[in-house]
């Protein structure tokens, strides 16, 4: 028997998360004020951005481990959470109806499962990490039934496709386990690399895909994805689009660089139509939408399904370009929902585009803001979203799928046309009313300027952040296959 | 003693049955039971496949797996009920407000 390691110093962050969500759960019924969690959040994640550089490396339990890779994409996730926190904080005074410590609760647990998932070491950990992250986000969702019932429709619609999706992802582990004996990722490299249990394995890799695109919203699976966005609040919205993508690609990233590399080209055939429909669809499908969040729910299935184009080759450079364009859809996806906070704030009706028309005579900076977050979103060149999708389409004519990028080149030009049709309506349409213009409110612009800072510099010169992923992927590899 | 390959029968009609009922009832109620039949079944099969292959991590998974199975009826079923609270609905082909 081999000695099991309890060092809790590896999982102090988890802990840290896990004490404060408790802790509001206890003692949200006794204050008054409720302003009170958004500073005690905002308190413990700069405090988390300390324990991230201070807690060691090593393994717990051997399920979960704290590497360079989940290092590294920990710390895009916190500060993405920060982001959320701010902007959700001048959503909350607003409608004050879901301003309880509990809003703050569920979304650090939510963060704590993002945690556990990037960095689990075995499938049954990742699944219940998975299940972790996504429980919370059912009530967050439901929770903006006081202003919106409907919303609970999208909340179930959202219940019923994730409690699939982890059906089939329990059915390919269970294969996984009959085949291998063991769910450690390790031990599933070691069969594959000798050639034993092949077609089980990639059956098993099948059905975990699976599972993986119904909560991805990848395009057979893509019908529950725009109801949940339109029934959320927007602070939600910006979660489930930025954080829980970004960690599920990148758990999903996990898993194919330790567990199933061997297969990596058999899942690319596999992928290759899935990916391809999905940004077809996506980009169709958000054309005629009038809501804007509806649109951006399809503009998030397509960015999806681009960033899954890096996967369809099987290099492991695919994978950083992966991690960087999903980054850049985080930091653009909280600018834009902050944005509408800020205009929802002025006017419910600003969430129609047609009644946006006109908005930068009164309001010019906000306007060139979503112009500028949009075009990144369209991927015009001097913003990041474009050195993003030109960094994908590389990986693409590396490995030989020049037809591949040609076809989502052009798709890519059908999905600049609803962007292009929110910035028309913005700045060519005749206003049909002056607005008043709002007090831009510090916790709020602060997360957008960040953002179109980070949008604009990184469309200008991207390579330092390029190669701190390429180079932390490149290091977790080299420690994985020689060990020092 | 029963042979393996009846217990993974087993799991897979009830997969299968669980499915189905998730796919075509109306009623969300019968549709929550039908997830938990689908979970019922997973766990079957991890309790065949861990006894089959005289392994005890198999049985250590079952109880998370059951563990997850009463947090999703939990949630499920909290969901059922605000929406009956709020909407007065119970069936899946009435909730359809969103489309599109």
């Amino acid at each position: 028997m081999f000695a099991l390691n309890f060092k809790f110093s590896v999982i102090a962050l988890e802990l840290l998360f896990l004490i404060a969500g408790i802790f509001f759960f206890l003692i949200d019924k006794f204050i008054r004020n409720k302003n009170y969690a958004f500073y005690l959040t905002f308190f413990i994640i700069i405090l988390c951005f300390g324990f991230l550089l201070f807690t060691p490396f090593g393994d717990f339990a051997r399920a979960y481990q704290r590497d360079f890779y989940s290092a590294t994409i920990q710390l895009f996730l916190l500060i993405g959470a920060l982001l959320v926190v701010l902007i959700s904080y001048a959503f909350l005074q607003e409608f004050k109806a879901l301003n309880y410590g509990e809003f703050y609760a569920l979304f650090l647990f939510s963060l704590i499962g993002s945690f556990i998932m990037v960095a689990s070491q075995d499938l049954l950990t990742l699944y219940l990490g998975m299940e972790l992250m996504s429980i919370p986000v059912y009530f967050l969702i439901a929770s903006s039934f006081v202003y919106n019932r409907n919303s609970i429709e999208g909340s179930l619609k959202y219940f019923i496709a994730g409690a699939i999706a982890s059906a089939l992802i329990i059915l390919g582990l269970a294969l996984v386990y009959y085949s291998v004996g063991l769910l450690s990722l390790k031990e599933i490299f070691v069969q594959l690399a000798q050639g034993l249990k092949k077609r089980e394995l990639l059956l098993a890799l099948l059905l975990i895909l699976a599972g993986f695109s119904i909560k991805l919203s990848l395009v057979p699976f893509h019908m529950w994805a725009p109801d949940a966005y339109q029934a959320s609040p927007l602070p939600v919205t910006a979660f489930l689009a930025g954080i829980v993508k970004f960690a599920l690609i990148s758990a999903f990233i996990k898993i194919m660089m330790i567990g199933f590399s061997p297969l990596r080209i058999e899942l690319g055939t596999f992928l290759l139509p899935i990916s391809l429909l999905t940004i077809l669809i996506g980009s169709l499908l958000a054309i005629k939408q009038d809501n804007i969040v509806r649109m951006l729910a399809y503009s998030s299935i397509a960015h999806v399904g681009y960033a899954s184009l890096g996967i369809l080759s099987g290099d492991y450079l695919g994978y950083g370009f992966i991690i960087f364009y999903m980054l850049v859809y985080l930091f653009t996806t909280i600018g834009v929902f902050g944005l509408l906070i800020y205009l929802s704030r002025l006017k419910r009706e600003y969430l129609e585009i047609p009644s946006m028309a006109g908005v930068s005579k009164s309001l010019p900076l906000v306007s060139f803001l979503v112009l500028i977050l949009f075009f990144s979103l369209a991927g015009v060149p001097p913003t990041a979203g474009f050195m993003a999708k030109f960094y994908i389409f590389i990986t693409l004519l590396k490995g030989n799928l020049i037809w591949v990028a040609i076809l989502s080149l052009l798709f890519s030009v059908i999905g600049a046309y609803p962007y292009l049709r929110v910035i028309k309506v913005i700045y060519m349409d005749s206003p049909p009313y002056e607005v008043e213009r709002g007090e831009y409110a510090v916790s709020l612009f602060a997360p957008i300027i960040l953002s179109v800072l980070v949008v604009i510099l990184w469309g200008i010169y991207p390579k330092p952040a390029v190669d701190f992923i390429q180079r932390t992927l490149y290091l977790y590899m080299s420690m994985l296959l020689f060990h020092f | 003693m029963v042979p393996f390959e009846y217990y993974v029968t087993l799991s897979l009609i009830l997969f299968v049955i669980g499915l189905a009922g998730v796919l075509f009832r109306r009623n969300i109620i019968i549709l929550l039971a039908s997830l938990e039949i689908i979970m019922n079944a997973l766990i079957v099969l991890f309790a065949a496949i861990s006894f089959h292959a005289k392994d005890i991590s198999g049985y250590l998974i079952v109880f998370f797996l059951i563990g997850m199975a009463a947090a999703e009826a939990g949630v499920g079923l909290s969901l059922a009920v605000l929406l009956y609270k709020k909407l007065k609905k119970v069936y899946v082909d009435e909730i359809n407000f969103y489309r599109g």
